[in-house]
């Protein structure tokens, strides 16, 4: 029967048997979506918020790494080119290197520290006053001087430097490779291919050397 | 009725501060006039004789000039700096002392390595184009062997190249070189030996790490080493040394040149770079006889020609330690050491007496040989 009433029209649609099955899609696409969301929250937002925490920044790099990579990394995919996923793989040298940055500034102010004590110290017992002021530069200078050398041949020093050195060149490789993958991309040499040839020729020249120097060597004809 | 102020401190404290602004005015006076094609470096006249890529013999001299008759020298610097310290300018030129003595003078120019060079190891230097230009010079001279002077790491490229060509060398003179890397060890000293305990604190794969990934080693690399070495130095360089230098023409020109030739810092080639920290400034292998370049073990040994070994006591770069280790190591039976004044780059730049003495050392050494 029809009508022109829309609320008896509104009335009958929801008598309609198909509407249960209709909510029930409904519900189930909602859940589907409140699922993705809540992975979304669980799988990127969170690692996002442990990322603004400060208090994170100097421990785990890998941790950190590991994190971001969570926040930011796709999957691999055969069609799609993936930049934005290879850039990630600079992330866990790149924190290294902060961390490092931040340990190194954290010994930098122990030793200011050390500087100024030290000095305050010399200065007193040579009872200089302040404003004595060229032979107190020349006893600043040679407390700095004193004790930066000790800090430079320290075992701290040499820890810091390894810890540098390794994440440094980490992060050049990884950079390398990325953008290897442009050259590639537009049919540029890469680093991998000149070092390639260059080790070739390098090759070359030293059997080049070795020949000649037995070609010296060896008796002429007319010896034979 | 108050006090008259005693206004003696007011007036020195105002005196020290025109003074220190009328110092700092006149190096902003001379910093605006001076330009960077003022700053000359290695001026003496030079001709090419043979040049491999970017590696060129030289013999000093106007061109076409050459001395008959005379066993030239050949001198070799370091790969690390350029040999342009050997010619700083006309008054400290160890170059053009060593032409006043009379000497007929050839020297090399290893260049800046570049990507091409880094599988480059110390054998191919001596070898290959060490040899090579020894052979120019004797060929050049008509002479079957002649002198070879290798300064610092130059001086390691000599000394082994005297053990693998013996018969080509005359007479072979070391300065600043280093012989035994681990001398520093049982003579500690906080001023000196940097690059030895640098070194040692890397493990070996920190340095194939470290070459690999840049292909040779930056010439930055090896400045960082020298600033930590000597850190007041190089916080105070470009204030207050910079200041003190330029309240005099010639000071501040000197102080230029030095920047100038400290700032043309040349890669380390690769496969020379590994060798040179790992072979011997971590394992020691010189003075062990356990050095191997181009596939020939260096026996010092085979070194029989006369020697003469010149170092200074004040070298914060190789300790003298490093340098007098080779006395009894070699197999010749004329050695001779001399104590020059100085620091390690100082006796290469010095003027005055101490570039007379060394000029007449060298040159009375060689006439009596």
């Amino acid at each position: 029967m029809s009508t022109s009433n829309p609320f008896q029209m509104w009335m009958d649609a929801l008598r309609n048997p198909k509407i249960s099955e209709i909510g029930e899609a409904s519900s189930q696409i909602m859940g589907a979506w409140t699922n993705a969301w809540q992975a979304a929250l669980v799988g990127r937002a969170v690692p996002a918020m442990e990322l603004l925490n400060p208090a994170t920044w100097g421990k785990d790099g890998q941790k950190i790494a590991d994190a971001l990579e969570s926040v930011l990394g796709t999957p691999q995919w055969s069609d799609f080119v993936s930049l934005d996923r290879e850039t990630l793989r600079t992330f866990a040298p790149a924190v290294e290197l902060a961390q490092v940055g931040q340990a190194y500034a954290a010994e930098v102010a122990r030793v200011t520290t050390e500087i100024c004590t030290t000095f305050q110290a010399r200065l007193s017992a040579k009872g200089m006053k302040v404003d004595d002021s060229g032979a107190a530069l020349d006893l600043w200078n040679d407390t700095v001087d004193e004790t930066l050398m000790a800090f430079n041949r320290s075992e701290t020093f040499a820890d810091l430097q390894r810890r540098f050195l390794r994440a440094m060149m980490a992060y050049l490789l990884e950079q390398r490779w990325l953008v290897g993958r442009v050259a590639e991309h537009y049919h540029l040499p890469t680093r991998e291919e000149i070092d390639e040839l260059a080790r070739r020729v390098h090759d070359l020249e030293r059997e080049n050397r070795r020949l000649r120097r037995d070609l010296s060597k060896a008796p002429s004809r007319s010896e034979e | 009725m108050s006090e008259i102020p005693d206004t003696a401190p007011i007036t020195t404290e105002l005196t020290r501060l025109i003074e220190t602004q009328r110092r700092l005015a006149e190096t902003a006076r001379q910093l605006a006039v001076t330009r960077d094609r003022d700053v000359e470096l290695a001026t003496m006249p030079k001709e090419e004789v043979h040049r491999i890529g970017d590696k060129v013999l030289y013999h000093c001299g106007e061109p076409g000039e050459r001395s008959t008759g005379k066993v030239p020298v050949l001198v070799i610097y370091a790969l690390v700096g350029r040999y342009t310290v050997l010619d700083l300018q006309p008054d400290r030129s160890f170059l053009g002392s060593l032409m006043e003595g009379g000497l007929d003078v050839y020297v090399v120019d290893w260049g800046h390595p570049n990507r091409a060079c880094r599988y480059d190891d110390l054998g191919d230097y001596v070898e290959g184009y060490l040899d090579a230009f020894v052979d120019t010079v004797r060929t050049e001279s008509g002479q079957e062997a002649i002198n070879l002077l290798g300064i610092c790491q130059g001086g390691v490229l000599s000394l082994c190249y005297a053990a693998m060509f013996p018969e080509k060398l005359r007479n072979l003179i070391l300065a600043v070189t280093p012989v035994d890397f681990h001398a520093d060890i049982d003579d500690p000293h906080p001023g000196r030996g940097f690059m030895n305990v640098w070194a040692r604190s890397l493990d070996a794969a920190d340095i194939d790490l470290l070459v690999d990934t840049y292909g040779n080693v930056p010439g930055e690399i090896g400045g960082m080493a020298f600033t930590l070495m000597t850190p007041m130095r190089s916080l105070a360089k470009y204030n207050l040394t910079l200041v003190e230098a330029s309240q005099d023409d010639a000071k501040l020109m000197n102080f230029l040149r030095m920047e100038k030739w400290l700032a043309d810092r040349p890669a380390h080639a690769g496969g020379a770079a590994k060798q040179w920290l790992n072979d011997l400034y971590r394992e020691n292998r010189l003075v062990r006889g356990e050095l191997v370049l181009s596939g020939e073990r260096i026996d010092l040994g085979r070194v029989t020609m006369p020697i003469l070994n010149i170092y200074t006591e004040t070298d914060h770069i190789i300790p003298p330690a490093m340098t007098k280790a080779l006395r009894g190591k070699t197999g010749t039976s004329d050695y001779t050491e001399f104590v020059a004044r100085g620091g390690h780059i100082g006796v290469m730049v010095a003027g005055g007496s101490s570039r007379r003495t060394l000029r007449e050392t060298v040159t009375s050494w060689l006439a009596d040989r």
